[in-house]
């Protein structure tokens, strides 16, 4: 794990202790190597933060192109590249092509793989056809399709090693997330939320692909992986992903998907990883707790079953997921040591929870916020703002945060020279109408009219240096539109991103002071990386090409004056396409050649 | 999807939509309806460039302009869940926008009736057998409400735009 500020050069000594972890030490390996990115968030922490420093702050003004590459897809580019030796490997959102790009030769294609999958998934997306990203290991290339397959590809050949199917795209499932490997296993869940679909975590052996274990979100003890280990740290009971909830027949179709970020501590030997919004959006209809939606779950990766798990949002009003990115640091706070895992939800707070219990240790706004008056430190349960409860039939006006949340997908990254959180996110509020809805397999399960619109300011997004200890603001960055965009750290104390109005922007980690910006082709949601070239130089990487749930009325050609427009998102985006249009580029960046 | 688990989607869609709409199916509007012939639907032209020019008028909407036609035709866009993904008014999400010009697959209200009846590649599903033709012409009717309508057969419930778009999904 990446250590706290004063301790950070220290961890690659602890390396020796990971070797305990079985087929897992090969990947903390990995990603301790600077010179490569294997994993979409960089390491098992989540940190996005390289050790190289080449490109500081001095030197960051003269980073200039050193080559780019089309994908030949239109839709958003969320994918993180990733760098294994001398290669780049990049997925595109559907048709979800993988290329294997040379880095001797500045990008020359070695091979291409097309899975071919469906075209009807596309329409069972909920927010663009995006991909967020594939793992490496053991040679091997694992990455998802939208229509529900896990697939490795060998990193050498191109050549398809396995293909499994996970899900059905007539239930309205789809796949976007980025796996990680953990213990020879490859860990994959579902996305569809919006479409009334059962989440779920599921496990296949790296070597074949035959399904290990999976873990649903919703529904009895059995089912959700729950056994005598079982220690939630605030609630009991037995069965309760089915207690807490109406029916047997809503928790089927009752949400909690998994199609976001998984981190995993080697020492504790547990994955953690969040579970989406209560389907449908329409709250009235599934009355209870409806666990275990918008939650955490900390799992045994050998054998899925649950350590403990810990709700943000109990019966979900605002489709506020609990999927975002738990970045996993080793922190002092008040004195002590803490194994903490760090967490910015969709509900507007910043959580520092004890990663082997799941306590909460605190949890502050870190945007505004009229939803969640604060977080009961001891039941762990937030404190809702009654007044801005959606209602049958009628519009609840300025809700705070809208459904993206403060902050959506979009992973932040963690420095340890600073020890400031990165936090690229939203400044959104909304107007809901809620309406009973009837499940049609295969169709939206949400039953709300939402328009969105600016937060206060006017800005519609910002990207925040966060201080976890302090849990208060260091600084921000007013965007105009929301912070889509992955954020990296380097320790050359520059931070990378980029906007959707099409600047890939590098700040100062310790002020926030722009140091250099470049004009992309479309607007950037991807995940910027770094790595060290077989030239020896550093370099950075983003894919551009706008789209996701954000730019859904560019991607999808949306007709910018209807603010319903993709679940409510193109109210507050109408003027997207006349700032960029869609198209995906690889950009690669570096230091001119007489320097450094 | 194999044929015997499409069936049984469909019929469970269809069970759905009378469960929730349990009067779908019925005619509330004022004219006679026309169920269009199998052999009339096959030359409707989703390309908007037949070879052979044609002499008989295009299929007509036999609601069209029929105000209960257009209230049925939106309670059954909202409770079969068309405005999941076309959006409310039609401004699209999942699925392309019926507010504006450009209609992928035709926007003449005999194509629409298709693609609806038919389903589309890129995720559109299929509802013939899930939904009665009056059904589907009264979503057809209302849609043509919207504002993509080439030219208006039916009172705008928004005001006609004139926005196409460039390229299709």
């Amino acid at each position: 794990m990446i250590r706290s500020k004063t301790h950070w050069p220290v961890f690659v000594v602890y390396s020796g202790w990971l070797a305990n972890a079985l087929g897992s030490d090969e990947i903390v390996r990995l990603s301790q190597d600077d010179g490569q990115w294997v994993m979409a968030a960089k390491n098992y922490a989540n940190t996005r933060f390289s050790g190289l420093d080449q490109i500081n702050v001095d030197n960051v003004k003269q980073l200039r192109v050193a080559w780019t590459f089309s994908t030949g897809v239109l839709n958003g580019h969320e994918a993180a590249p990733l760098v294994v030796k001398d290669t780049m490997y990049l997925v595109t959102p559907w048709p979800n092509i993988l290329y294997a790009l040379d880095l001797n030769q500045a990008g020359a294609i070695k091979w291409v793989y097309r899975p071919n999958p469906s075209r009807a998934a596309q329409g069972v997306a909920c927010c663009d056809v995006v991909n967020r990203g594939a793992a490496y290991a053991e040679g091997k290339i694992f990455f998802n399709t939208l229509d529900n397959h896990t697939v490795a590809v060998d990193a050498a050949t191109g050549k398809e090693v396995w293909k499994t199917k996970l899900g059905a795209i007539a239930k309205g499932e789809t796949m976007t997330m980025a796996p990680i490997v953990v213990k020879n296993k490859v860990l994959v869940g579902n996305s569809g939320g919006e479409m009334g679909v059962r989440g779920w975590l599921t496990a296949l052996d790296t070597r074949t692909g035959r399904i290990l274990w999976r873990a649903y979100s919703t529904g009895p003890d059995k089912d959700v992986l729950i056994g005598p280990d079982f220690k939630p740290p605030y609630v009991s009971g037995q069965n309760l992903g089915a207690t807490t909830w109406p029916s047997e027949a809503a928790w089927q179709i009752g949400g909690g998907t998994v199609w976001s970020w998984i981190s995993y501590d080697p020492e504790a030997d547990l994955i953690y990883y969040g579970t989406s919004n209560a389907s449908p959006w329409n709250a009235v209809q599934r009355p209870g707790d409806n666990k275990w939606t918008s939650s955490v779950f900390a799992r045994d990766p050998d054998t899925g079953m649950a350590r403990w798990a810990y709700q943000w949002n109990p019966h979900d009003l605002y489709d506020y997921d609990g999927t975002n990115e738990n970045v996993l640091l080793d922190l002092t706070i008040a004195g002590q040591e803490r194994k903490v895992l760090v967490h910015a939800d969709r509900n507007g707070y910043m959580y520092v929870v004890d990663r082997l219990t799941g306590v909460i240790i605190s949890a502050e706004p870190f945007v505004f916020t009229n939803t969640v008056k604060r977080v009961d430190l001891k039941t762990g349960i937030p404190d809702l703002a009654t007044e801005k409860e959606p209602q049958l039939g009628k519009f609840v006006k300025d809700i705070c945060p809208a459904p993206p949340g403060g902050k959506d997908w979009q992973p932040m990254a963690y420095s340890p020279g600073t020890g400031f959180l990165y936090v690229p996110h939203n400044n959104l509020c909304f107007d809901m109408k809620t309406m009973e809805v009837g499940y049609i397999a295969g169709t939206p399960y949400v039953g709300a009219e939402v328009a969105m619109k600016a937060g206060p300011g006017g800005n519609r997004g910002f990207f925040t240096a966060w201080d976890p200890i302090r849990n208060r603001k260091v600084w921000d960055i007013k965007e105009d539109f929301p912070a889509w965009s992955g954020a990296l750290a380097t320790a050359g104390d520059v931070v990378f991103y980029g906007t959707m109005d099409r600047w890939f922007k590098a700040v100062d980690a310790k002020t926030g002071r722009e140091l250099w910006k470049f004009r992309t082709g479309s607007g950037v949601i991807g995940q910027p990386v770094t790595y060290r070239g077989p030239d020896g130089k550093q370099y950075v990487a983003v894919l551009a090409g706008v789209g996701g749930w954000a730019g859904a009325v560019v991607a999808g050609q949306l007709d910018p004056r209807v603010p319903y427009g993709a679940l409510g998102f193109v109210g507050a985006m109408k003027d997207l396409p006349e700032v960029t249009g869609g198209g995906g580029t690889l950009y690669v960046f570096a230091l001119p050649e007489e320097l450094p | 999807m194999g044929s015997l688990e499409r069936l049984a989607w469909l019929s469970s869609a269809a069970a759905v939509a009378s469960a929730i709409f349990p009067a779908f199916g019925q005619e509330w509007g004022t004219r006679p309806l026309h169920r269009p012939g199998a052999v009339q639907l096959l030359e409707v032209p989703v390309s908007g460039n037949p070879i052979v020019p044609r002499r008989e008028p295009a299929i007509q909407n036999p609601y069209a302009n029929d105000a209960g036609a257009i209230v049925q035709g939106r309670k059954l866009f909202e409770s079969l869940n068309c405005s999941g993904c076309h959006a409310p008014f039609g401004g699209g999400g999942m699925g392309p926008p019926l507010s504006d010009r450009d209609w992928t697959y035709g926007g003449e209200p005999a194509a629409i009736y298709l693609s609806i009846a038919q389903g589309r590649p890129n995720g559109m599903p299929a509802w013939s057998r899930a939904l009665p033709p009056q059904s589907i012409w009264q979503l057809v009717t209302y849609i043509r409400t919207l504002g993509g309508a080439p030219a208006p057969d039916a009172v705008p419930a928004q005001p006609a735009p004139n926005r196409t778009r460039g390229s299709q999904r």
